[in-house]
């Protein structure tokens, strides 16, 4: 499903973040992308949603080479991505359901079936009764499982998750793993980027990334 | 299709859900922009009104020439030759100096009193109304006409009349260019609201660009906006010239209403009314457009 070759990306001025990585992840895979901070893990996951382009080599995601995309190509690649990140992300200004409804809404669902598909998916994170309320008043794991509902609200068959556990206690991270891997089970691909050498303990597949080479 | 008319549903909704979020600000803003509009549409009145009074003047205007009381026979000849052959002449009319004096003498109710005097002071008229209004062959008739020796005096209200014109087509041009700095400057307040709600928005837009909204997704909404806040900018200014026609510039109307003509101010018609708001409407989304442009298109 996605293949890394030969990339490395640096930025002008900066040192190379990422040298040389060959990767290759296959449909239904959940993976784990460890290392410390600064590994280029987020560029990783950044690279894999065309959020960043590789200054060498390919990214592959289904056949299709994402660095060479036009630009005006590149949103409806992602809107077969889930995102889920580290500091949420969330609209404040929007209730809870407003920000599940934001994908559904980007991706050209109608009105009554994505208002069905938010709350379905707000009822997988356990978030169904707390339609109305603001982000602001949930709390930090809460805002992450909202994070999450609005990754899979369009059910994309990839999610992407930077530091998804980051800010959480452990019974908190632990119930955000759950549902990725409740996620994966159910077909998603997912790719979780983490410093936290807890998360590995789960029975998939880790691949340790060291200033920006894998090893 | 379907998903553009969902895009479109959704940035409506965005925009009234934008609106109710702050709708004394907007409110204000709006009102602002069309107090604006009234004094672009106040200009525009005037100058039709000044219009209206022009094409109520005679079309040709006329020329009249006083015959010198001392000049012989000959002359009096050669000046009616003369004006027989005048270019462009459309109609002539002779009125006597004994014509004259009875005319006024009934106008003025002198009655014995012009039989008492020794001789009859009014000269022999000629009133001549040229085929076109042009200032410049009427000048041409003056001076002819002038050299004459039993011409004494060339009148022409002419000459007024064509300045007249000038001057209001002069003024034409002066609002025209009043209107187009004027509309520039409302581009400039349309796109700095819009700007100021892009900046406001970049979390929005952040997120919505990292999930696959596309350029048109994020745009739409600012550019409704714009379009929305143009056509209400517009019914206001509408709303404020009706007010100021029906209520405060009759009062003023009296004063200025030239004799047994038409009234200087009139209410535009529906049709005007329409373009207007329209055209305001469209300066909304221009300068959102502008805005959206320069801020997310970069």
């Amino acid at each position: 499903m996605i293949r890394f070759e030969e990339v490395s990306k640096h930025y002008s001025g900066g040192k190379d973040i990422l040298q040389g990585v060959n990767l290759s992840l296959e449909q239904g895979e959940m993976v784990v992308v460890t290392g410390q901070s600064g590994a280029g893990k987020t560029t990783l996951l950044k690279l894999m949603a065309a959020l960043e382009r590789p200054s060498h080599g390919s990214v592959w995601l289904n056949e299709q080479n994402i660095g060479h995309l036009r630009r005006s190509a590149v949103p409806w690649l992602r809107r077969n991505i889930g995102f889920v990140f580290q500091d949420h992300r969330l609209l404040f200004d929007r209730d809870v359901l407003g920000n599940v409804l934001l994908p559904l809404e980007v991706a050209g669902f109608g009105r009554k079936d994505a208002l069905a598909r938010a709350r379905a998916a707000l009822d997988k994170v356990g978030l169904l009764d707390r339609e109305k309320s603001r982000p602001v008043a949930l709390s930090g794991g809460e805002q992450q499982r909202l994070c999450i509902a609005r990754a899979v609200a369009t059910r994309p068959p990839l999610i992407l998750a930077d530091e998804p556990t980051g800010n959480l206690d452990r019974e908190y991270a632990n119930s955000i793993l759950d549902m990725l891997v409740n996620f994966n089970r159910q077909g998603t691909t997912v790719v979780i980027a983490s410093h936290d050498a807890d998360t590995v303990t789960t029975k998939h597949r880790t691949v340790r990334i060291h200033r920006g080479k894998l090893t | 299709m379907k998903a553009w008319w969902v895009h479109v549903q959704y940035a409506w909704r965005t925009v009234f859900r934008r609106w109710a979020e702050a709708p004394f600000g907007h409110a204000l803003t709006v009102l602002g922009l069309g107090v604006s509009l009234i004094l672009l549409a106040v200009l525009f009145m005037a100058l039709m009104g000044a219009q209206r009074v022009v094409d109520g003047l005679p079309a040709q205007g006329a020329v009249l020439v006083y015959a010198n009381p001392h000049a012989s026979d000959a002359d009096r000849q050669q000046l009616s030759a003369q004006i027989d052959v005048l270019p462009k002449l459309a109609r002539k009319q002779f009125i006597s100096r004994a014509a004259a004096l009875s005319e006024l003498t009934q106008k003025l109710s002198l009655g014995e009193m012009a039989h008492q005097l020794p001789d009859n002071p009014l000269p022999d008229t000629w009133v001549l109304t040229p085929s076109v209004l042009d200032v410049t062959l009427i000048q041409q008739w003056t001076q002819t006409l002038t050299a004459l020796p039993a011409v004494m005096l060339v009148q022409s209200d002419t000459v007024w009349v064509g300045q007249l014109r000038a001057l209001v087509n002069t003024g034409r041009h002066v609002v025209l260019l009043l209107a187009g700095l004027l509309a520039l400057g409302l581009v400039s307040i349309f796109g700095l609201a819009v700007r100021l709600q892009i900046v406001a928005r970049l979390p929005e837009i952040d997120v919505s660009r990292m999930i696959g909204a596309t350029d048109h997704f994020i745009a739409r909404p600012f550019l409704y906006f714009g379009l929305l806040e143009g056509l209400l900018a517009g019914l206001v200014a509408v709303f404020g010239v009706w007010l100021l026609t029906v209520d405060m510039l009759p009062r003023l109307d009296v004063l200025l209403r030239y004799e047994g003509q038409t009234s200087l101010i009139v209410l535009p018609s529906l049709q005007m009314q329409a373009v207007f708001v329209l055209a305001s409407a469209l300066l909304g989304w221009l300068g959102a457009w502008l805005a959206v442009r320069q801020a997310l298109w970069r």
